[in-house]
């Protein structure tokens, strides 16, 4: 053991509180140590003057007055337990909470649901006021007018009476070709659909314009639409086809065949 | 000596150049007309075979400058007379107005080889419509006797910021700032488009048989695009978002080019999203490439682009 370790000990060394082996060691240290025999007389010089000085008695009103708080306080919070103890009033409003909690998740969780129902419902409307304001108020004139509300028939992917109504008007009738391209092109989406297909060979025979029948053979021959062959032989024979038309029309033919 | 006699030569020839070539674009466009178009949306141009430039302009009429021009004997067929409308301007043309719009058109005394230069306000919708060759209408590719007939023909139109709906057999179409909502139809012919911005309210189609299609957007334009090209291949600088390719075994490249990544997808379609969805824009080629570029990209110095 070094100078420190036993500086630390001395205290326990005097009050008798150390193991035999320890005593020993820290008694030869102090026979040839001398700064740790000064430290030691000075700790038991210290303690003699201690236990020599006289005892001061702690003034009579000072235990009075602590005693008089103390009852007041015990007062006070008796007042407002009510008879239950502080531990019971915590787990009533941790309950409370957690239940006010709950509630409110509850609610908001309900309202969202409602709120997204509204507007889906909403959007639905929306849609549907799209499609009835772009049939109704474009612009005669206007080729990109119309072309839009084939667009926006064309939003929500399903196929409906009016929806190919529409389509098949524009494709029939309609005496602007790029409108009639817009109409095939939106057509073209419900490859799967058995009407929007024979409509589509229907329209093949009666189609006068070049850009939208070469539009309609390639979609039919590319679907393998084996019932579009006979529109395509009348296509080939008839005398007012555009020649490349013809051409195209009798390679679509070679395919389905 | 001889250098110097060269020397002369040479400059004598280029001013010679110059005064033929500024005496021809002065004297080839000298027959004209004009006309008020108060009340008219929209122009309409029926049949103009001859190489047509289109114009805007901010005043409150059409001026129409034609170049080429020869009167055809009056002596055509019944058919033909039918067939086209008579010629009320003297300069080959008819030009009547029709449920406010204004349509010129071809006429039974119009010329082969004669070239249009129209210039019209900008705030109108333009339409053009070239007839396609058939028994029925008469017109073929072969037919050469002085009248003029469906051959191909330059149309260039400029500085338009309204609607453009063009439908024509054959012709090479070049649109500069324009900004559409456009409807383009053709079946032979390459298509030009430098868009100043594209249109917002209205979508925009280009529709091509035999040809290819070159657009040129502002980097910056939002638009839900659908690139066709089942026989040719698709280039762009754009990066398309949620891109739906037609083909999962269409064959793709990706290059750098001074920092800039062009994509390249072979024969098939694709639709998606440039920077964020916009009005949609369709560019379909049944035989030919699409390209699809940026402009205006700002430049940054030693930046990368990525996607």
């Amino acid at each position: 053991m070094n100078c420190n370790d036993i500086k630390s000990l001395l205290l326990d060394y005097l009050d008798n509180n150390l193991d035999k082996k320890t005593k020993l060691e820290i008694e030869k240290h102090l026979d040839h140590c001398k700064i740790c025999s000064n430290e030691l007389s000075q700790i038991r010089l210290l303690n003699e003057k201690i236990s020599n000085m006289n005892k001061i008695e702690n003034p009579r009103h000072l235990f009075d007055t602590f005693m008089l708080n103390l009852e007041k306080e015990k007062n006070r919070l008796k007042k407002w337990s009510f008879g239950i103890n502080s531990s019971s009033l915590f787990r009533i409003a941790a309950s409370i909470l957690i239940f006010i909690t709950g509630l409110l998740t509850g609610v908001l969780v309900v309202t969202g649901y409602l709120e997204k129902t509204r507007i889906k419902k909403m959007e639905n409307e929306i849609s549907s006021l799209k499609n009835a304001v772009a049939i109704t108020m474009f612009n005669p004139h206007s080729t990109s007018d119309k072309i839009k509300a084939l667009t926006y028939f064309n939003e929500n992917n399903k196929v409906s009476p009016d929806l190919l109504r529409s389509l098949e008007n524009a494709l029939f009738f309609d005496d602007n070709v790029n409108v009639r391209l817009a109409a095939a092109n939106a057509l073209f989406r419900y490859r799967d659909n058995e009407q929007v297909m024979e409509l589509l060979i229907k329209c093949l025979s009666s189609q006068d314009e070049p850009m939208v029948q070469i539009a309609i053979i390639k979609f039919l021959v590319d679907s393998r639409e084996k019932r579009a062959a006979e529109s395509l032989q009348y296509l080939i024979k008839n005398d007012d086809t555009n020649i490349i038309v013809k051409e195209y029309a009798d390679q679509g033919l070679h395919v389905l065949l | 000596m001889y250098n110097k006699v060269k020397q002369n030569f040479m400059v004598m020839k280029t001013v010679y150049i110059f005064i033929v070539v500024f005496l021809h674009h002065f004297a080839s466009f000298s027959q004209s007309t004009e006309l008020a178009v108060a009340g008219t949306e929209k122009v309409r141009i029926n049949d103009l075979y001859g190489d047509l430039k289109i114009s805007a302009n901010n005043s409150e009429s059409i001026r129409i400058e034609i170049a080429g021009h020869k009167n055809i004997p009056e002596s055509i067929s019944e058919t033909e007379s039918v067939r086209y409308k008579p010629d009320n301007t003297q300069l080959g043309i008819n030009i009547e107005k029709k449920d406010r719009i204004l349509i010129i058109s071809a006429s039974d005394r119009q010329s082969q080889f004669t070239n249009y230069r129209i210039s019209i306000p900008k705030k109108l919708m333009i339409e053009i419509r070239n007839k396609f060759p058939s028994k029925s209408n008469g017109i073929s590719f072969n037919k050469n006797d002085g009248r003029y007939d469906a051959f191909m023909n330059n149309i260039n139109v400029r500085g338009f910021k309204n609607e453009i709906d063009i439908n024509v057999f054959a012709s090479d179409l070049k649109l500069n700032n324009v900004t559409g909502p456009l409807a383009i139809s053709a079946f032979y012919g390459d298509v030009n488009i430098d868009f100043l911005r594209l249109n917002q309210d209205n979508p925009s189609q280009i529709e091509l048989f035999n040809g290819n299609i070159k657009v040129n957007l502002p980097y910056d334009t939002k638009s839900i695009v659908t690139l066709n090209s089942e026989s040719g291949y698709i280039q762009t600088d754009f990066t398309i978002k949620k891109a739906t390719v037609m083909s999962k075994n269409t064959r793709t490249e990706k290059n750098r080019v001074h920092g800039v990544i062009f994509r390249k997808y072979y024969n098939t379609n694709i639709t998606g999203i440039i920077n964020k969805k916009g009005t949609p824009l369709t560019i379909t080629t049944y035989n030919g490439n699409i390209k699809l570029l940026r402009k205006d990209y700002p430049y940054i110095p030693f930046y990368i682009y990525t996607d």
